[in-house]
């Protein structure tokens, strides 16, 4: 049998070393049109005039922040004084608010204050809302911006302000006929544009100015672990959806995974390493000058580190509670030993118990579940037992 | 002073590094708070002013290259329709001019309108190694296109004459050529016998007053329980199609409603929007009529359909059309059913077919060992 | 005696395992082209991974293309001459079914050490993007249970009388029947798709079928 083995042997060796030789090292590939209609490039300058009208965009939105609270220091000063619960709301823009709009303003903020589990606070917050329509200045660049923070700095370190933008949205929000379109629930959307437009002045408002080295991580990081205060939350966690899954066919969409950094991926798939990575990073940033505005950018899941990463600090506040999640916010340790100390567990292991809550494990590479190794190993010996068995009975017909 | 406080803001906006997406103003840790909205308002004037020497200069150049991309073109005109393309083997000639027999005959004198809308065509090599030319703006097809196949690519790209909203609402969509007019109405043939709806199926029997409540020639102030004949299709609509509406005012009427309360049924048809109730018809059949009336209304069709949008629809269909919507009607219910599609049967080389797949597997099976002696 | 099984299974097999090796060594190094170094038209990291993924749709196609065609000539021979030569041996039934099983089963190893030989060829020459490894051991195990899985499958049924190969294809064939007509009829009886999804999908028996095959990854 070996001399026979041999000449086959020696074709199979053969064949792999001329496919080894003809393909390795890598020879590249190149990519392949693609098909139908292309979106045409804009041009070089007309990148140059994107980009300019982003910066642009930005610059407005803090220089309109500025001004409003030059504007609203003595309403400010006033409001603190008389200590009243609840941040305060200043309807800017040149276009009249109709009186039952700023009513179901008040009553939906007041409601999402009070859902917060928040009073007096020790930061004041204003909330000011840009009534004046989709875009900022008629003469420039088309496209609203987005929200912009204010957070407390040397020079009045007791406010925390959030200008969130008008628009068709907000119009349609606070339109009072709006009751009557059952399609959708109106109030529940209200109250999760105003949470979100409150943001991580919310985290201020509730634990007050946090620590050095918590205060140059979230700066670092654009607060994108803080951008949805709902520590008070009730009910189950909504399955992760779009843009990294569809809930419905529990199918990932592999493109939007694969544009997550590479902490985030592993941190999806169960590596407590790699959400250790995902969530520190940032902490380990020198020091800082102090983040005062802050513009996030409107298509938030382009710079997600993190998958669901808005909620994440909101879930730990709801997971420790208050107490805890204070000395976490206010301690002067590295901020891995605090959070680690506020969670009473390691960053990464309780990140990953925290992503199964909402979107299961993300397969990567080829292991295959260990369930499916186990009923396919099973399969097999079945059936080499039924043929086994059966066998005894064959005759020769 | 003052000039100093430009030089020093120019000299940080220059220095600024380009930011993707997002900004964050990390301002000195102290600073004259009256002074900071001024200072901030000033960089944002100075990035407007940026950003519209960059637009205007963007703007050129996109100008120059589109022009530039054009330069080699021709321009075609065949009646009113205008396509400019580079040279190439495409039949552009003859599908363009199906493409304007199309429109000459849906938009009669109207489509001279189309003198103002190019299209502009690259014709490109099918060979996918070559490299295609980067173009920003027209449509891009290879050149091994037949006739057909450009003409209707040329027709879906094409963008129609601009109508009124009401005629827009009622079509259910902008009033375009049809490409298959026949296979169209052989549809709403079918849509016509497998209707559920009452008075659907009664404008197929000739009720003609029924045909034009189906096809949704009612007054707007009219309610939609018009065209619900009886209490059961009223509580079918409301319990499977307008659940949605189920909340506030209208729970109470829907509940009873789909209680067999047909009352109830009728107050909550009229307290909902009237396009939220689904009609009889869908906007197929609607085009089919449209498309009736402006062949019995010749070139100026069109141009009367479009003169009176305030109009109510059956007013502006009947003239288009030149005469009564009884008369409109009763030609499309006609044209309609003589255009029962084919039934299914078998062609003609269908048997032949058969049977030589079945001879063939035959002579296979024959040939097997099993069956040959030794 | 086992060599003797070994070697008459070589003679009818030797053509299907020669062909499915060589194939097994040249997808994972075919699959990481993209990977290229700088100079030489590396594919973007999602396009790379893309690519992978697309290449790696092949495996279980070749798991189980191996394993029915080994299993169909393992028993072919015994069948066209009616079980007179095994029935014949002094041997009892079920460990002459073993011995046939192992036999098979050991000619499979050459393709799924093939695998294994060629996926660490291709992650060690390949220039992967920061944040990507391979994941070749992983592969070439998964590859080679779902070449086990699938000869087992393939050997009971190839070893089942006419008559039982007739009734797995009857069944098999009522069930598509039964899902023609039910969408004929309009109603909502997707039979072949369910079963796929019990089958195929998690966690059915042949789950290690599906899923992704990524000899690189995250």
């Amino acid at each position: 049998m070996a001399r026979e083995l041999r000449p086959w042997c020696g074709g199979v060796l053969l064949a792999c070393g001329v496919i080894g030789l003809a393909y390795l090292p890598p020879r590249g590939v190149t990519p392949t049109r693609q098909r139908g209609m292309q979106a045409p490039q804009p041009s070089a300058a007309r990148q140059r005039a994107q980009a300019l009208a982003l910066q642009w965009r930005a610059a407005d939105r803090s220089a309109q922040l500025a001004e409003y609270r030059q504007r609203l220091r003595q309403e400010i000063a006033q409001h603190r004084a008389t200590g009243r619960p609840g941040p305060l709301l200043h309807l800017g823009g040149l276009d009249a608010v109709p009186p039952a709009s700023r009513q179901l303003l008040q009553a939906a903020l007041d409601t999402v204050w009070h859902q917060l589990g928040l009073g007096v606070s020790k930061i004041s917050v204003v909330v000011v809302i840009d009534w004046k329509g989709a875009t900022t200045s008629t003469d420039g660049p088309g496209e609203s911006a987005g929200v912009v923070y204010m957070f407390p700095d040397s020079t009045d370190r007791g406010t925390c302000m959030t200008l969130i933008p008008g628009g068709l949205w907000p119009r349609r929000l606070l339109a009072p006929e709006i009751a009557n379109d059952a399609r959708f629930d109106w109030f529940t959307l209200r109250l999760e544009w105003l949470r979100n437009g409150l943001g991580p002045c919310a985290f201020y408002a509730a634990y007050g100015t946090p620590g050095e080295p918590v205060r140059r991580w979230l700066a670092a990081r654009q607060y994108d672990l803080a951008r949805s205060p709902d520590w008070n939350a009730s009910g189950g966690d909504r399955p992760l959806g779009w843009p990294l899954r569809s809930p419905a066919t529990e199918t990932w969409h592999w493109n939007a995974v694969y544009s997550l950094p590479a902490a985030a991926v592993t941190c999806l798939a169960g590596r407590a390493n790699g959400c250790r990575t995902a969530v520190l990073a940032g902490a380990d940033r020198g020091a800082l000058p102090s983040l005062r505005q802050l513009a996030p950018e409107r298509r938030w899941w382009r710079e997600e580190r993190l998958a669901q990463s808005y909620r994440y600090l909101s879930d730990v506040a709801r997971e420790v509670g208050p107490d805890r999640f204070l000395r976490f916010w206010n301690s002067p340790l590295p901020v891995d030993t605090a959070l680690a100390a506020a969670l009473r567990a390691p960053v990464g292991e309780w990140t990953v118990r925290w992503q199964r809550r909402f979107a299961p494990r993300l397969p990567l590479g080829a292991t295959p579940p260990p369930v499916a190794v186990a009923l396919g190993t099973m399969l097999a010996a079945i059936a080499v037992v039924v043929v086994a068995l059966t066998a005894s009975r064959r005759t020769v017909a | 002073m003052f000039e100093g406080r430009r030089l020093l803001v120019a000299f940080w906006v220059a220095s600024t590094p380009l930011l993707r997406g997002q900004s964050l103003e990390r301002g000195p840790a102290s600073s004259d708070t009256l002074a900071e909205p001024t200072r901030l308002r000033m960089r944002a004037d100075s990035l407007l002013r940026e950003w519209r020497r960059a637009n205007t200069v963007a703007d050129v150049v996109d100008s120059i290259d589109r022009a530039r991309a054009w330069a080699a073109s021709e321009t075609m005109s065949v009646g009113s329709l205008r396509i400019v393309a580079n040279p190439s083997p495409l039949p552009l000639h003859d599908a363009a001019a199906r493409v304007w027999r199309v429109l000459d005959s849906l938009y009669g004198d109207e489509a001279r309108h189309f003198e103002r809308r190019p299209l502009f065509v690259v014709a490109v090599d099918p060979d996918t190694t070559v490299a295609r030319p980067v173009v920003r703006g027209g449509l891009m097809v290879t050149w091994d296109l037949d006739a057909d196949t450009l003409a209707l690519l040329l027709l879906a790209n094409l963008h129609p004459l601009d109508v009124d909203p009401a005629l827009v609402a009622w079509l259910g969509g902008s009033l375009r050529p049809t490409v298959h007019p026949e296979r169209q109405r052989a549809r709403v043939y079918v849509e016509l016998v497998t209707t559920p709806w009452a008075v659907a199926r009664d404008c197929f029997l000739q009720n003609l007053e029924h045909c034009g409540l189906a096809l949704d020639l009612t007054r707007l102030d009219e309610s939609p329980e018009s065209w619900l004949q009886n209490p059961a299709e009223r509580r079918v609509v409301v319990s499977r199609f307008l659940s949605s509406l189920s909340r506030g005012a209208q729970a109470r009427a829907f509940h009873d409603c789909t209680n067999n309360n047909d009352s109830a049924c009728v107050v909550f048809l009229r307290s909902i929007p009237r396009e939220a109730v689904p009609r009889p018809l869908t906007s197929e059949a609607r085009k089919t009529l449209v498309d009736v009336a402006l062949q019995l209304g010749g070139r100026d069709a069109y141009h009367r359909l479009v003169a009176n949008p305030d109009s109510p629809m059956a007013a502006r269909l009947a003239k288009a059309a030149g005469v009564r919507i009884d008369s409109v009607i009763a030609r499309w219910r006609a044209v309609i059913v003589a255009s029962r599609p084919a039934s299914v049967a078998l062609p003609p080389w269908g048997l032949w077919i058969a049977i030589t797949w079945t001879v063939c597997f035959a002579a296979c099976a024959l040939r097997s060992s099993r069956w040959r002696v030794n | 005696m086992f060599q003797v099984l070994l070697y008459t299974q070589w003679k009818w097999s030797r053509l299907i395992v020669t062909v499915g090796t060589v194939a097994g060594f040249a997808l994972p190094i075919v699959s990481v082209q993209g990977a290229a170094g700088a100079a030489r038209n590396p594919l973007e990291t999602g396009a790379l991974l893309a690519a992978v993924q697309s290449w790696g749709a092949l495996y279980p196609v070749l798991a189980a293309a191996l394993g029915l065609l080994v299993a169909i000539a393992t028993w072919a021979p015994d069948h066209r001459g009616r079980h007179v030569y095994a029935l014949a041996l002094p041997l009892p039934r079920w460990r002459y079914v073993l011995l046939r099983f192992g036999a098979g089963l050991s000619l499979l190893a050459a393709p799924a050490l093939a695998v294994l030989a060629g996926a660490l060829l291709a992650t060690a020459s390949a220039t992967m993007p920061p944040g990507i490894q391979g994941y070749p051991v992983s592969l070439a195990v998964r590859f080679a249970l779902a070449v086990v899985v699938g000869y087992a499958v393939f050997f009971a049924v190839s070893s089942g009388t006419q008559r039982t190969a007739g009734a797995i294809l009857g069944v098999i064939g009522l069930l598509i029947i039964v899902h023609i007509i039910g969408g004929v009829a309009g109603v909502d009886l997707d039979v072949v798709g369910r079963l796929q999804g019990i089958v195929l999908g998690w966690p059915g028996p042949l789950g290690i079928f599906s899923g992704r095959w990524m000899l690189l990854d995250v």
